[in-house]
């Protein structure tokens, strides 16, 4: 434990610059850098299912057509809105622990946490009415005969679908609960201008599942 | 990394080891108009996937969400504000992202082409070069009264729309059981079949 560092201002108390870091700075960019690095995997995991979307899409492009009509741009697109404005208001949360301002921070970050909230609902009813109408993943695709499918490899289409929105989904899940912890540590003052690392990095970790999501939506429920 | 914050007499300098990190903090009305950015370049995606283009479409609708994608890293993410090594790590997942999709539809798309594929011939004889049957199938395949955007229960392509289009090369028939491994078109049970014999269905 440092000697004696506490600031005059009496922000973020519990802050002290870690050993190993020359100043404050270091630790800040080395933090971040490593969030960074993370995202990339997570870029190159998104990315393999991405290749593999493109590629049988490539090889099946009938099929591929075919269930992509069963997929409603609609509810796609308010996901779409739902996303940006939860990265907006984010961002704005990270910008209010930077300016010493709690409240404004806690109900940013939960307004982020409702966005999510409904981003999984309107998931949900997207998934409901794929189960309903019997369009599964893979071996367990058996469409409702009345949407009159004609080509096989629509499963593949459908294995593709539940696979990247799927782990999407679960990304967005882990990312409320990242946001929850943040929310808890903004609640207990250990976030100012000194120190507010992670909610930045949590932040950055949100704009990634909105990237992400940024790129699902057009590929999947836009272009035939 | 550190530029002045405008909040004063907050900083608790001390020796090198505890001056503190001063956050760079942008305007509000630059995170407003990116927001709005975002939120018209989604109105604009979605318009112009609505308006059939062709093979445009994927390319307009890529290109915009890229556009996007940017708006978020660039300042959302704060990667125009930052170290640059930030950005470069960034950069560097795209990088091979580009390498890996790209090399792999190079090669997927052409591949299986160790000589003619029946697709590749000329649809109609007597103007070889007019059209390619897959080309002429896909035509057929896509045509729809009215444009685009059909409704679920009017989508009946039904039988009409197997164009016969199977596989292009005989495939070794080693009994009943084989799955059909070339990128033909295997259809759903009890869809008729004009052309081929018993279709495997799975």
């Amino acid at each position: 434990m440092s000697e004696a560092s506490t600031p005059a201002s009496g922000l973020s108390p519990q802050f002290h610059t870690a050993h190993h870091f020359d100043s404050a700075d270091t630790q800040f960019d080395a933090n971040k850098l490593g969030v960074w690095l993370f995202l990339v995997t997570e870029i190159l995991l998104f990315g393999g299912l991405f290749c593999g979307f493109a590629i049988f899409r490539s090889w099946y492009m009938p099929a591929f057509v075919e269930a992509h009509h069963m997929l409603d741009w609609k509810m796609g697109s308010i996901n779409t809105i739902v996303l940006i404005t939860s990265s907006l208001t984010m961002a704005l949360a990270v910008r209010a622990a930077q300016t010493n301002k709690k409240e404004q921070s806690l109900l940013l970050l939960f307004i982020t946490l409702a966005c999510a909230g409904i981003f999984l609902v309107v998931k949900y009813f997207e998934y409901r009415h794929k189960f309903h109408d019997g369009l599964l993943p893979g071996k367990f695709f058996q469409p409702n005969p009345e949407l009159h499918f004609v080509h096989r490899e629509a499963a593949l289409y459908f294995t593709l679908y539940f696979m990247m929105t799927g782990i999407h989904g679960l990304h967005v899940i882990i990312g409320m609960g990242l946001i929850t912890w943040v929310l808890i540590r903004t609640a207990k003052g250990q976030f100012s201008q000194r120190y507010y690392s992670p909610v930045e990095n949590v932040g950055l970790y949100w704009h990634l599942v909105d990237l992400v999501w940024i790129y699902l939506f057009p590929l999947l429920y836009l272009i035939s | 990394m550190s530029t002045a914050t405008t909040a004063p007499d907050q900083h608790g300098h001390g020796n090198g080891h505890e001056r503190d990190h001063h956050p760079h903090v942008l305007p509000l009305g630059t995170y407003i108009g990116i927001f709005v950015t975002l939120l018209f370049l989604t109105i604009i995606t979605v318009g112009a996937s609505r308006v059939d283009l062709g093979s445009a479409n994927l390319f307009i609708a890529l290109t915009i969400a890229t556009t996007k994608a940017l708006c978020v890293a660039l300042v959302f993410m704060h990667l125009l504000f930052d170290k640059k090594f930030n950005a470069i790590v960034f950069a560097s997942s795209l990088l091979f992202l580009t390498i890996f999709i790209g090399f792999t539809m190079a090669d997927t798309s052409y591949r299986g082409r160790d000589g003619r594929v029946a697709a590749d011939g000329p649809s109609d004889i007597q103007n070889p070069f007019a059209e390619t049957r897959s080309q002429a199938a896909m035509k057929k395949l896509y045509a729809k009264p009215g444009g685009k955007e059909v409704a679920v229960q009017d989508q009946a392509p039904g039988p009409k729309t197997d164009i016969g289009l199977h596989e292009a090369t005989p495939v070794p028939t080693g009994g009943d059981a084989v799955t059909v491994d070339v990128p033909g078109h295997q259809l759903m049970p009890g869809v008729a079949h004009q052309a081929a014999p018993a279709h495997k269905e799975e």
